[in-house]
């Protein structure tokens, strides 16, 4: 264990605050989302992790509505760090729920909260493992000033912002191959989908050879992915990339909601921890126990 | 490092000393740690598309050609695709995966370009059982790789209905 005490280095609040409440941000979005209901068969296969409940309460909109108060209540709290850690997690139920409420009722859908999702899951792990020292600064009125932000918080939401591109790239190669970024299918994608008046979809047009390379880059780049966890600097590197391929992707894929996905990576993948002052110091060993002074 | 050497003085610390931490409330946090890699690592593979779990397929596949369609009326007015069973269920993602509800079934797959006598036969199928009154102008809009650039066909049918299936 003690070969992993970095994991409990910690920092000032702030940053982990401001990732709190844009997250929440984002979930009074969802809160705030037009129900939709698709006709049709339900599907064998489960869709969410709330597959299992009735179908009458999955397909019944009061059950919508109710869902979308609790989430707007619980991130009303959360945000306001009242009643915590019952009101993150709270969100987190309510959240899963609505989106997964979403999925069991319609025939397309796309992968833009699932990212908010599992970051809501680690910061709501913060909470309520730092639940004492948050209230206790929450009284004392040195909030800001206690250093209550664990860096596996932030290694974690990292972890996972790598994690979830790494698998679209391993995805793609799985499906395709090497050969998937040919340029043509992205010409098609662009063509049927996307804004054509926007320069990056006129670029994609002009010619298919500088789209393979573009496309190709673009796999590279999620695949690669992963390895942001590793050290700051590569974390800076797939953080440029991503974000160079988001700007590419919401220039041109306009309605698609990937730019939840897009202020992300921005956030934990890009410098924003240094402009936002976030300094983890260590904490070190704060128990002496017979593990780490040996025999 | 200033610690506080009392639980006293842990009720109290100076305002940006962290906390006494235990080794084993830090044991549970590593353990929630490694679960949550652990899970969502092993999730795609065990779980394949289970939101909130993915393996995110949007755009793994590798089309080489699409077709548009558009059923006008005699009138000129365009008429819904779905009754005639060509409609695009498409957005991207792998059709129906994740998601709860079955789609239509469909001629229009994205990325093939089905044969026109199916799709011909298919509309007067329709317009005998809906009781639709021709003719119809069927136009199906093909887009495939080209030289370098995207190439577009397009091709117009009309359907009386009277036609024998």
């Amino acid at each position: 264990m003690s070969k992993l005490t970095w994991l409990f280095d910690r920092a000032t609040p702030r940053f982990g605050q401001i990732s709190v409440w844009l997250l929440l941000s984002f979930a009074l979005v969802l809160a705030l989302t037009p129900i939709e209901f698709d006709a049709g068969p339900r599907s064998e296969h489960p869709a969410t992790v709330f597959s299992w409940l009735p179908v009458d309460l999955i397909r019944n909109p009061i059950f919508f509505t109710c869902v979308r108060v609790v989430l707007m209540a619980s991130v009303v709290l959360w945000a306001t760090r009242i009643w915590i850690p019952v009101s993150c997690w709270l969100t987190v139920i309510s959240f899963t729920l609505m989106w997964s409420l979403r999925m069991e009722n319609l025939t397309n859908g796309a992968h833009i909260f699932n990212v908010t999702n599992m970051l809501l899951i680690i910061h709501a792990m913060w909470f309520h493992f730092y639940r004492r020292e948050i209230k206790g600064s929450i009284v004392r009125g040195t909030f800001w000033e206690q250093k209550s932000y664990p860096r596996w918080v932030f290694w974690l939401s990292v972890f996972y912002l790598g994690w979830f591109h790494s698998l679209a790239g391993f995805t793609k190669l799985s499906c395709c191959g090497p050969g998937w970024g040919n340029g043509t299918s992205l010409q098609l994608w662009v063509n049927l989908f996307g804004w054509k008046a926007s320069p990056f979809a006129q670029l994609i047009l002009f010619d298919s050879r500088l789209t393979a390379v573009l496309q190709t880059g673009a796999l590279v780049i999620e695949c690669l992915s992963i390895l942001a966890v590793l050290h700051w600097s590569a974390r800076y590197l797939v953080g440029l990339g991503l974000f160079g391929f988001y700007v590419g992707v919401l220039g041109t894929f306009v309605t698609f909601g990937f730019h939840f996905n897009a202020i992300l990576v921005a956030l934990f993948l890009l410098p924003t921890d240094r402009l936002l002052g976030l300094q983890f110091e260590q904490c070190g060993l704060l128990e002496p126990s017979n593990e780490s002074l040996g025999p | 490092m200033d610690l506080p050497q009392t639980s006293e003085a842990s009720l109290t610390p100076v305002s940006s000393t962290p906390q006494r931490r235990s080794n084993q409330q830090r044991r549970i946090e590593l353990l929630a740690v490694a679960a949550f890699v652990l899970v969502n690592l092993l999730a795609p593979v065990l779980c394949g598309e289970l939101y909130p779990f993915t393996v995110s397929p949007m755009f793994s596949d590798q089309p080489s050609a699409y077709c548009t369609y558009e059923i006008l009326a005699s009138d000129g007015k365009s008429l819904e695709l779905e009754p005639f069973g060509l409609h695009l269920v498409y957005d991207g993602n792998p059709p129906g995966l994740g998601m709860g509800i079955v789609p239509r079934s469909t001629l229009h797959e994205f990325g093939e370009v089905c044969d026109e006598r199916i799709v011909l036969d298919r509309v007067r199928q329709t317009m005998q059982d809906a009781a639709i009154v021709g003719p119809l102008t069927v136009k199906r809009t093909h887009v495939e790789g080209g030289a370098n650039q995207l190439k577009t066909t397009t091709q117009e049918w009309t359907v009386t209905g009277a036609e024998s299936l």
